[in-house]
């Protein structure tokens, strides 16, 4: 029996475990009864820092009363969340916070948890804003809490708010706000919570995104069990009120989205439940990660010299055909360039990887390249002896993308590195079914601490358009990346890769990348058998689909 | 405990959202899926008292958005998955904040590897793999409970059955 025949044997087993209430009814019923907070306003907006440092708030477009969203023109910098007027109704049982719950009666159900022994961690303020970051969507995050008005070990009166910084570090940059955390009543055992979340002066330091003009985002708000599309736009150039129904108990969740990959480094969703006539208004500012890969990489620590990240991927093929045609241009030129020792020397260009994030707009995109080194010319590709990690910036001049510069870093050592075939199409070959269509060339890989086998495959996705005088075609998008390979004890090697593998293209050209990997790794390893290669953790037949 | 003879015709009203009065809704709808929402909730958390709270809670929402939930019974299925993600949410919480936390009752019987693995998985890999292999629903009805794109359920799919794969077939 596989192993999808087994689970479904052990979950129709499984539930009948299951044993449900024969008072379940009754139980529904009561509930159905009680009063709810009806119709609070979700005010939802994303925000795109513009600048190293930027003060970013959330304008109200407008209000689609039917649910339909309004367009803005786009975040004002200067305008906070404006009031929303009517149409709420709000019954004797008052919101109150944001977490670990909203309804007075709520808090007062868990502050009886807490006398009665349990939850310890909501009687301290830092427990507090700490679980209210890593419930909602900062658990990727290093945080920091930087205290607050007072100090966290103050013990404000009922009412009384208590500030606290909080500083979020991703791996794409970072963002601050203020959570205002509040006691329920004013003794030392009061649980704490979150009543407001964010202000008119949350800021935002977004070091690596300068802008994200052209992407689309899609935001999505869950509630009850539906999912509705609150907005598809520009990320950034729009801004949006929509009306939601929300019982106040059941907890809004919002997903961040983008049709290009990764998602946006970072998405403000501004939360605003409002009362009956506007005299209670409870503000909840979600960042989110969306599901971003950066988020993944969150707090290491980035060297000043070492500006590209591997944690990122965008893809655009008309960008890419310009990123390869420099290649070809640069490759076995000399540049001077420092050397270990910071000293100025004529190095080689003799091998490129594109090894980090795209970061993309209407018309600038920036590609983080290993770019690799040999010290005498004549040597070519044989002769690597160090890399430099480069961003080279991009333009869209008219309809075309050209390579605008290039920043470098210093020369590292190359460490381990060793000479692998690869397999690369010849410039009359089309589908990839025939040895003749196919040349194994020489390149230099880095190994860097892998096995030769994934570092020849490593080589193959990178950009090159060239080897010396040796032209080829490379089939595959720029921008897949290798996620695993394995031989298992049969001599197979089960290669998977990146998303962008099978994007695009017919059966021919899907063909064609499938036998560029697969020769690749028969000529990098002799014993291996049989290579299966897959995409994104689908299935070998699901893979490399036209 | 309502009762009422089960009819085709109410189910496939249910199913269709052609209820408008939502007590009357929700009635048939509890009728119809009350018991297989808990089995469902069940194999999300394993837990029976917080599948059948959970459940609970999925009908209010449902009753309470009966006006716009055109597929009723998709409607509460999707409330359902959504409200186990939530709890082990919540619940990763709580263990986190509670170093000291009784562990949780062992189950006397004979081990069984599935399901302790299933529990293990990440609740998304999980809900996927329940969702498709229990359900049986395709991957675009998966995809609308989880609120990801179809390719994002292949993924978890896939690298669910993975994990399952090490424990019962190491």
């Amino acid at each position: 029996m596989n192993i999808e025949d087994r689970l479904r044997e052990m979950l129709g087993r499984r539930a009948d475990d299951a044993t449900p209430s024969p008072y379940a009814w009754s139980r529904i019923e009561e509930r159905l009864e009680r009063p709810r907070w009806r119709n609070p306003w979700v005010v939802a907006g994303a925000l795109a820092p513009t600048a190293a440092l930027v003060v970013a708030v959330v304008m109200v477009a407008g209000r689609g009363g039917d649910g339909s969203e309004d367009v803005a023109a786009g975040p004002d910098p200067t305008t906070a969340t404006s009031a929303v007027d009517g149409g709420v109704e709000v019954p004797g049982d008052d919101a109150l916070g944001v977490f670990p719950a909203v309804l007075r009666s709520d808090l007062e159900a868990l502050q009886r948890e807490v006398d009665a022994g349990h939850d310890a961690w909501m009687l301290d303020p830092e427990q507090v804003a700490a679980a209210y970051l890593r419930e909602r969507a900062l658990g990727g995050a290093t945080i920091s809490i930087e205290g607050g008005s007072g100090g966290l070990s103050a013990a404000p009166a009922e009412g009384e708010l208590l500030a606290v910084s909080v500083v979020a570090v991703y791996s794409h940059g970072e963002a601050s706000g203020t959570l205002l955390l509040q006691r329920l009543t004013a003794d030392n055992e009061s649980i704490w919570f979150v009543s407001t979340v964010g202000s008119d002066e949350v800021e935002f330091a977004n070091l690596a995104y300068d802008s994200h003009g052209g992407l689309d985002v899609t935001l999505r708000m869950v509630d009850a069990g539906g999912v509705e599309v609150v907005a598809d736009a520009p990320y950034t150039d729009w801004s949006r009120t929509w009306e939601g129904d929300f019982a106040a108990g059941s907890e809004p969740s919002f997903s961040a989205d983008a049709s290009g990959d990764p998602p946006p480094a970072v998405v403000l969703v501004r939360v605003q439940y409002e009362g009956p006539d506007g005299s209670r208004s409870i503000v909840e500012d979600l960042v989110l990660a969306g599901s971003s890969q950066g988020s993944e990489s969150v707090g290491a620590e980035e060297p000043a010299d070492e500006p590209c990240r591997s944690d990122l991927e965008v893809r655009d093929a008309s960008a890419d055909e310009a990123l390869r045609a420099w290649f070809a241009e640069v490759y076995e030129t000399t540049d001077t360039i420092h050397d270990q020792a910071g000293q100025p020397q004529e190095f080689v260009i003799t091998g490129f990887t594109v090894t980090g994030d795209v970061l993309r707009t209407d018309t600038a995109a920036e590609v983080c390249v290993r770019t690799t080194w040999a010290t005498d010319p004549e040597q070519g590709s044989g002769d690597a002896v160090g890399y430099t990690d480069d961003v080279v910036s991009l333009e869209r001049r008219g309809d075309e993308w050209a390579v605008a510069g290039v920043r470098r870093s210093t020369l590292k050592n190359l460490g381990e590195w060793m000479t692998a075939e690869v397999a690369f199409l010849d410039p009359s070959g089309e589908c990839g079914e025939s040895d003749a269509e196919f040349k194994l060339l020489p390149a230099a890989v880095v190994v860097e601490g892998e096995d030769p086998l994934s570092a020849a495959v490593h080589t193959l996705l990178t950009g090159w358009t060239q080897v010396g005088d040796e032209p080829f075609r490379h089939t595959l998008p720029l921008h897949t990346r290798l996620v695993g390979l394995d031989v298992d004890e049969q001599g197979v090697a089960h290669v998977e890769l990146s998303a962008p593998a099978d994007d695009g293209g017919g059966s021919c050209l899907m063909n064609a990348r499938k036998e560029q990997v697969r020769r690749t790794v028969l000529a990098a390893d002799p014993s291996v058998a049989d290579v299966v290669v897959t995409v994104d953790g689908r299935p070998p037949e699901e893979s490399f689909q036209p | 405990m309502i009762s009422g003879v089960e009819t085709e015709r109410e189910r496939a009203a249910v199913d269709a959202g052609r209820i408008d009065d939502p007590h009357e809704g929700i009635t048939v709808l509890y009728r119809e899926r009350y018991a297989s929402m808990v089995r469902l909730a069940y194999l999300l958390t394993g837990s029976n008292e917080a599948a059948e709270e959970l459940v609970q809670d999925a009908f209010v929402k449902v009753h309470r958005r009966w006006d716009r939930a055109y597929e009723p019974a998709a409607y509460l299925r999707t409330a359902v998955v959504n409200n186990c993600r939530s709890w082990h949410r919540r619940r990763f919480l709580e263990r986190d904040r509670r170093p000291h936390a009784a562990p949780e009752a062992v189950e006397p019987s004979e081990p069984d590897h599935m399901w302790e693995a299933l529990g293990a998985l990440q609740p998304r890999q999980r809900a996927a793999l329940v969702l498709k292999f229990y359900e049986d629903l395709s991957e675009e009805q998966i995809a609308s409970a989880l609120g990801c794109r179809p390719g994002t359920v292949k993924s978890l799919v896939h690298r669910g059955l993975a994990e399952l794969r090490k424990v019962v077939e190491p």
